[in-house]
């Protein structure tokens, strides 16, 4: 029996009068590779980014392994095991490579001041970060580029990095906010796959995509939204062929 | 004779192929529509007309005359104007300075004649005139922007997703509007997620799938077309 | 590349203890003694202000408030309670801390050029307080008669060996400095300059560990006050001019941001060019001006720049797992 992961409970956030998200309830059940889609301003980026805390909600419950989460602060919620990435990729482009990632691992170990000036001291938690950095990196392929400054890579390469920084998180929950974004059929075909492994290793993901042909092949769920309401939930092939998501993409039936 | 004709367009952003050998015409008086999910390059085309981008490769012509490469300002003024996506306007600026600034070149007399002409097709102009622009609804504030867009007196009008974020009526009446100035002679060339409505109201329409045209035809006859849906929601 | 171990800070150090004094000896002036010092202590100022600006990424100005803390803070306890040099310094660095902490911490919350302009409110506040508590601080007349450095009852006397106490006390500082500076904790400080939001939402503690960046740089500094009241015997409001700060702020500037070894250069360059220059006399500021104008548009990254300095040190960062593993070039 899959445990309920995420739990989110009539999620809404306004804006002035907009509805960015109204209302929107789902779950996501550990280890299931969920898409969300939606056509443009359907309030998927602002979905995530309450689940994640970046901004707060206006009503409704996030509840993830069973304790709710609405109202922490995003720093508390990655500590607690959601990692994200985002629209715009944002990585550190002056600092290394190994550096972007073991900031995502010092972030889930955690620093001391007193620890960093006392020779010896935390040494353990030095060598645990630079392990979880090195394991991240590797997976990605990103191991030969590690002392590069991040900003040498090539787009794809740092879409990929975005990534391999979360992971170092070791999280439970993966949020990838439109990962295939900018990448050519051969970039997106690999990281279809990477996902698709991460997924096979027990990691839960749930993510925003308009690569619908990429969607359809490794989602096990989807859930569309439209104008800030879920419209429609299900297996890929469904959901294709439904009225409402092709209204919601094509228009209403004049 | 096409007014505006992009022939074989290829845009690179960032070291990456954005656009691959796009051509789109768009003939006087005409209403044109180009269709695609997000991401596909809409905006990247429409922006690389108005100047915004430089092509690669390919040509942009108005009326024969090459304009692909020029500066943006050169671009509006050759008679090329865009209603950008999300609207732009400047939000502590009232909508008659909104407007002015869609037409700095003009004297104060054309300008108020300009306005009244405008405030023909959008009553919005005249109502709302001194308000902040940041105060209106999302609809106002799209009728605005495109009020602001045909202040120049453009021969071609550039739309990026006029129904984004609005409610259907408010779309419904958005798209009357764009008819109206298709009336009234500009040539529009229209970007829009929305497939059937735009189809509902374009002549021709130009489905793009990751940076290509997948797909052209008059709007009536892409209508009920699967193949529309197949770019949109994955073949 | 070759992959032997450069001694670099074995070689600074014997630099600093060993040879500078001994060519100063050697030089006989007292002069040169006394400004060999000042560069010490602008290498303190400029690394200390370097944490805060180049690995913190928070433009500040207000290294004049911890610092004349610091040296009044000495400068009160020695001459009115006859205090030691050593407790001197540890109170001048816990006041430094404390008021550090606090400031730190109401003003971490600020934007950039918000933070900016409190840092200078704080020194120009600090300087009108300095100069008008007359009975504390004596005012425009300044603090003389600050008894000289001691250890244990010997008295530091002559140049040499107050050259040799500031360079003891600038190694340690700049031992701590780097601790921070080439670390996973400087790391972290890096990671929240370069995208707050993002750092926070990979777990890290942001408005902690700027808070205690805030701290540590207001305690080295307030300490390298105290050592400068107890060299000088003298401080006055003078001293703690905000130009004092900019003239800081300059040095991480045109050494290198976020680079301790920028900072030293940094701290080196803003005392020795000013004397190479001497007849420019009042037109220091304008020189001043000038130099950070010339180093921002051709070297925006400083003589000595970060990507540089953190490759330098990368072997000594935490990871001789990663130097094990990492694969060949």
């Amino acid at each position: 029996m899959s445990e309920r992961l995420l739990q989110v409970r009539g999620l809404a956030k306004h804006f002035q009068g907009l509805r960015a998200v109204d209302d929107v309830s789902f779950d996501v059940a550990r280890g299931e590779l969920v898409g969300l889609i939606g056509p443009n301003g359907a309030g998927k980026t602002t979905l995530f980014n309450c689940v994640a805390g970046a901004i707060a909600r206006t009503s409704g419950d996030v509840e993830f392994q069973g304790r709710s989460i609405a109202g922490l602060d995003p720093g508390r919620i990655a500590r607690l095991g959601i990692a994200r990435t985002y629209q715009n990729l944002r990585i550190f482009p002056d600092i290394t490579v190994f550096d972007n990632v073991s900031a995502g691992a010092i972030g889930r170990l955690g620093i001391s001041l007193f620890g960093t000036l006392i020779p010896g001291v935390g040494r353990k938690r030095d060598e645990a970060i630079a392990d979880a950095a090195l394991a991240a990196l590797e997976r990605f392929d990103l191991l030969s580029f590690a002392d590069q400054p991040a900003g040498n890579l090539a787009y794809g390469q740092k879409k990929h990095l975005e990534i391999a920084r979360a992971l170092a998180l070791q999280p439970t929950l993966l949020l990838l906010d439109e990962p295939a974004a900018g990448l050519n059929d051969t970039e997106t075909g690999e990281l279809a796959s990477r996902l698709r492994a991460l997924r096979d290793a027990g990691l839960t993901i749930l993510l925003v995509e308009h690569d619908m042909p990429m969607v359809m092949r490794i989602c096990d769920r989807i859930i569309v939204l439209d104008s800030g309401r879920k419209i429609a939930e299900g297996a890929p092939a469904a959901i294709r062929a439904d009225t409402a998501v092709r209204a919601a993409y094509l228009g209403d039936e004049p | 004779m096409s007014l505006l004709a992009v022939d074989g367009l290829v845009v690179r952003l960032g070291g990456r192929s954005v656009l691959s050998a796009v051509s789109v015409k768009v003939p006087e008086g005409g209403l044109v529509t180009i269709l695609g999910r997000n991401g596909v390059g809409k905006t990247t085309l429409l922006r690389t007309v108005s100047g915004l981008y430089r092509p690669h490769a390919g040509t942009i012509s108005l009326a024969g005359v090459e304009i692909g490469g020029m500066a943006p300002h050169q671009v509006v003024r050759a008679g090329v104007a865009q209603a950008p996506e999300g609207r732009q306007l400047f939000g502590d600026m009232a909508v008659i300075e909104n407007l002015r600034a869609g037409a700095l070149h003009l004297s104060s007399a054309d300008f108020a004649r300009r306005v009244e002409y405008v405030g023909t097709l959008f009553p919005i102009v005249a109502e709302r005139r001194n308000q902040p622009a940041g105060s209106l609804s999302g609809g106002e504030q799209q009728m605005v922007c495109i009020a602001r867009s045909l202040m120049g007196s453009p021969r071609v009008l550039l739309l990026d997703e006029p129904s984004l974020g609005l409610a259907p009526k408010m779309v419904a009446r958005i798209f009357d509007l764009i008819a109206s100035i298709r009336a009234a002679g500009v040539a529009v060339l229209l970007v829009e997620q929305n497939a059937r409505v735009a189809l509902r109201t374009a002549d021709y329409a130009y489905v793009l799938d990751q940076g290509r045209i997948a797909l052209e035809g008059p709007a009536h006859e892409l209508a009920g077309d699967e193949r529309v849906v197949a770019a949109y929601l994955g073949g | 590349m070759s992959r032997n171990r450069v001694p670099v800070r074995l070689a600074f150090a014997l630099v600093l203890l060993a040879l500078v004094p001994a060519l100063l000896a050697w030089a006989g002036s007292p002069y040169l003694g006394r400004l060999a010092q000042v560069v010490l202590v602008a290498i303190v100022l400029t690394g200390a202000l370097n944490l805060l600006v180049g690995t913190a990424g928070l433009l500040a100005l207000d290294t004049v408030v911890f610092y004349g803390l610091g040296a009044y803070a000495a400068a009160i306890l020695s001459v009115n309670a006859g205090t030691s040099f050593l407790t001197n310094v540890a109170v001048a660095v816990v006041l430094t801390s404390v008021v550090g902490a606090i400031c730190g911490f109401a003003l971490v919350r600020l934007t950039s050029i918000f933070f900016a302009v409190a840092t200078m409110a704080l020194a120009i506040s600090f300087h009108t307080t300095v100069l008008n508590w007359g009975d504390l601080t004596r005012g425009p007349m300044g603090y003389r008669g600050i008894p000289p450095v001691s250890f244990f009852g010997h008295s530091v006397s002559g140049w040499l060996e107050s050259y040799y106490v500031t360079a003891v006390f600038v190694l340690l500082a700049l031992f701590v400095m780097h601790r921070v500076v080439h670390s996973f904790y400087g790391n972290a400080a890096r990671a929240i300059r370069e995208d707050e939001e993002c750092a926070l939402s990979l777990g890290l503690r942001t408005r902690l560990i700027r808070v205690q960046i805030y701290t540590l740089h207001a305690a080295i500094t307030g300490a390298a006050g105290a050592l400068y009241a107890h060299s000088n015997q003298f401080i006055g409001p003078d001293n703690f001019v905000i130009f004092e700060s900019a003239l800081v702020l300059t040095g991480v500037i045109v050494g290198g941001f976020g680079s301790l070894p920028g900072a030293v250069i940094g701290g080196v360059v803003m005392v020795l060019l000013p004397e190479a220059l001497r007849e420019v006399g009042n037109l220091r500021a304008l020189l001043f001006g000038i130099v950070l104008f010339l180093s921002i548009l051709f070297l925006p990254r400083g003589l000595f720049s970060e990507v540089r300095a953190l490759a330098l040190f990368r072997r000594d960062m935490p990871k001789s797992p990663w130097a094990r593993r990492r694969p060949p070039p």
